[in-house]
């Protein structure tokens, strides 16, 4: 069998194995999922160090209990799950708890172009509160289903869809400043809306 | 239901089929309903492009497997570039006497007698706790304990001690530089000492930061209060004042620069990306460019003597200039791992390593080169 058909649950299996068995299981879920749980602890904390900081600690965790007696049957959400905890941690300590309510975003720039889009977005992003923040990043960031989420964060289904909605009107809000540098802005935009005014009223007038 | 959560609830497929009609119809007659749907859209491809784009830092992957006393496999050291090592830089500077700094990609804050050295990072994870708290420093521990004065998300990273002389290493990850005053560095022992040393303690004062302009890849110290370091795009500062202000300098270059040495207080050489070699005679005012005759990434510049200086960096690449580095000449190494650390004794006996282990020596100032296992 080739090392790469090797589920995660055998590689977990081998984590509590030989040292050299160890290694090579180890790196092997390295790189099926280090990749996805950066991306979600950059997203959350949005500075790098600090990033690379947790990344260490949240495998270290996995290391350590995937080689108790727990079982493991969703790895990647499992690593989130620790990666989760330990942004959590992270935010008590550092950072100030802004409720989404009372954030003001900062103005990027005059100018922006179509490729800031994801530099405005972080930035946004990283203006929420951990909750809307951490709704917005699982489902869209992450792809997680409402259910996965539910399950990853112990919160409700309809908790977690009105957090992504209210995080991404946040962002919306954000963005919206930059859409016609962002080249989002519609062509037609006023003369449709006048087009489709005078189409009502004349619909409205026929029996 | 506004317009805009009738999109996001279409994106989502959460829509019924009324709802669908609704938003079609409003789709085709508002502008306004045409661009929301656009910012949205445009949103989702952002993230979904944003989350194939990040990638993990060589040097955290290192740094966790180090942390679990796992060598980082090799497909992972191969693709590491030495600029992402956490220990670059570590070759530099001498001991200051009143502060020290924080440089490096990573971060990294040399503490050490005398001498410059490389602690790689598995080495760094196989020495104990208990080493650094017999040493009684106060505020270092073995993962993540909080150095005191730091702040945000500054941690003691990694710390050790090699083959149990007194080199020690304290790499700190953060983002600023910082400039962190020291003791007077009494007890501190050089490379050579076997006797017990009391390393510094730490400041109570909490750090200073310079974060206006990034990393420092490497620093020297002219003079106790006057340092000079180099950092990204050519960048180049110098302190007066031991760390606590920066003056930046014009290098005349735009790539990376990763290493400085000087001879004496007014010459000196900088190395950095793309081959870069640059030079100043007036204790980094102003400076020269010279040609390298490599593309190579340097890393590390020595001095020998006033005449004789080596370069190393990526690929093997080795350099040696007989004329206090005014001109260069390429070596062959018969390697091709990225070295970063140079040990000479004299121009002709030194010692350089590099990535994965790579170890080589010459005796005959660099004209050939043995592997050593």
């Amino acid at each position: 069998m080739k090392e790469h058909s090797t589920t995660d649950q055998d590689l977990i299996r081998q984590l509590r194995g030989p040292r050299r068995e160890q290694e090579r299981a180890f790196a092997e879920l390295y790189a099926r999922h280090a990749q996805r749980v950066y991306a979600y602890i950059l997203r959350m904390l949005g500075e790098r160090a600090a990033s690379q900081d947790l990344l260490q600690e949240t495998f270290l965790k996995f290391y350590n209990a995937a080689r108790g007696d727990l079982v493991v049957t969703n790895t990647r959400a499992f690593l989130i799950m620790i990666a989760r905890n330990l942004c959590l941690n992270f935010e008590r300590n550092a950072r100030p708890n802004v409720s989404i309510d009372a954030m003001e975003f900062p103005i990027v720039d005059d100018t922006v172009e179509r490729n800031d889009l994801t530099r405005i977005l972080n930035l946004a992003l990283e203006l929420l509160d951990f909750d809307h923040r951490e709704a917005f990043v699982l489902k869209y960031y992450q792809g997680y289903s409402y259910e996965e989420m539910s399950r990853m964060t112990g919160e409700t289904v309809a908790a977690l869809r009105n957090r992504v909605w209210r995080a991404k009107e946040e962002i919306r809000r954000a963005l919206k400043p930059y859409a016609k540098e962002l080249g989002i802005t519609d062509e037609r935009s006023s003369r449709d809306d006048r087009s489709s005014k005078r189409d009502d009223r004349s619909s409205r007038k026929q029996p | 239901m506004t317009y805009q959560k009738l999109i996001h609830d279409y994106l989502a497929g959460e829509l019924s089929q009324e709802e669908e009609e609704k938003l079609f119809d409003g789709l085709s007659r508002h502008a306004e309903w045409r661009e929301e749907m656009q910012l949205q859209l445009q949103m989702e491809r952002a993230m979904e492009q944003d989350l194939h784009s990040v990638t993990v830092p060589p040097n955290a992957t290192g740094a966790v497997f180090a942390s679990l006393g796992f060598r980082r496999p090799a497909k992972w050291s191969q693709r590491a570039r030495m600029s992402d090592h956490p220990f670059r830089g570590a070759a530099i500077a001498r001991w200051p006497a009143r502060s020290m700094i924080l440089s490096g990609l990573a971060g990294m804050m040399l503490v050490a007698g005398s001498a410059y050295f490389f602690l790689p990072s598995h080495e760094v994870a196989k020495s104990p706790r208990a080493i650094a708290h017999s040493m009684n420093v106060p505020g270092i521990g073995a993962g993540k304990e909080a150095l005191p004065g730091t702040r945000g998300n500054d941690r003691i990273a990694e710390h050790g001690v090699r083959n149990s002389s007194m080199h020690s290493a304290f790499a700190v990850r953060h983002s600023p530089i910082a400039a962190l005053p020291m003791p007077k560095p009494a007890g501190i022992a050089n490379s050579d000492s076997s006797k017990a040393v009391t390393p510094p303690s730490m400041p109570d004062e909490p750090l200073r930061y310079y974060s206006d302009f990034g990393n420092l890849y490497s620093v020297h110290y002219l003079t106790p209060q006057k340092i000079i370091g180099v950092s990204y795009r050519g960048q180049i500062f110098i302190s007066e004042d031991s760390g606590h202000t920066w003056a930046p300098k014009q290098s005349g270059v735009s790539a990376d620069l990763f290493g400085i040495h000087f001879f004496d207080r007014t010459y000196g050489i900088a190395v950095g990306a793309q081959g870069t070699i640059v030079r100043t005679s007036d204790a980094g005012e102003s400076w020269r460019t010279v040609a390298s005759g490599t593309t190579a990434t340097l890393s590390t510049v020595r001095f020998i003597t006033p005449d004789t200086a080596y370069i190393c960096g990526d690929a093997g690449v080795m350099l040696r200039s007989t004329t206090g580095g005014t001109s260069w000449e390429l070596l062959r190494t018969g390697i091709h791992a990225n070295l970063f650390r140079m040990e000479f004794r004299n121009g002709m006996e030194g010692d350089v390593y590099g990535a994965n282990d790579a170890h080589i020596a010459t005796t005959d100032g660099g004209r050939t080169w043995n592997s050593i296992q």
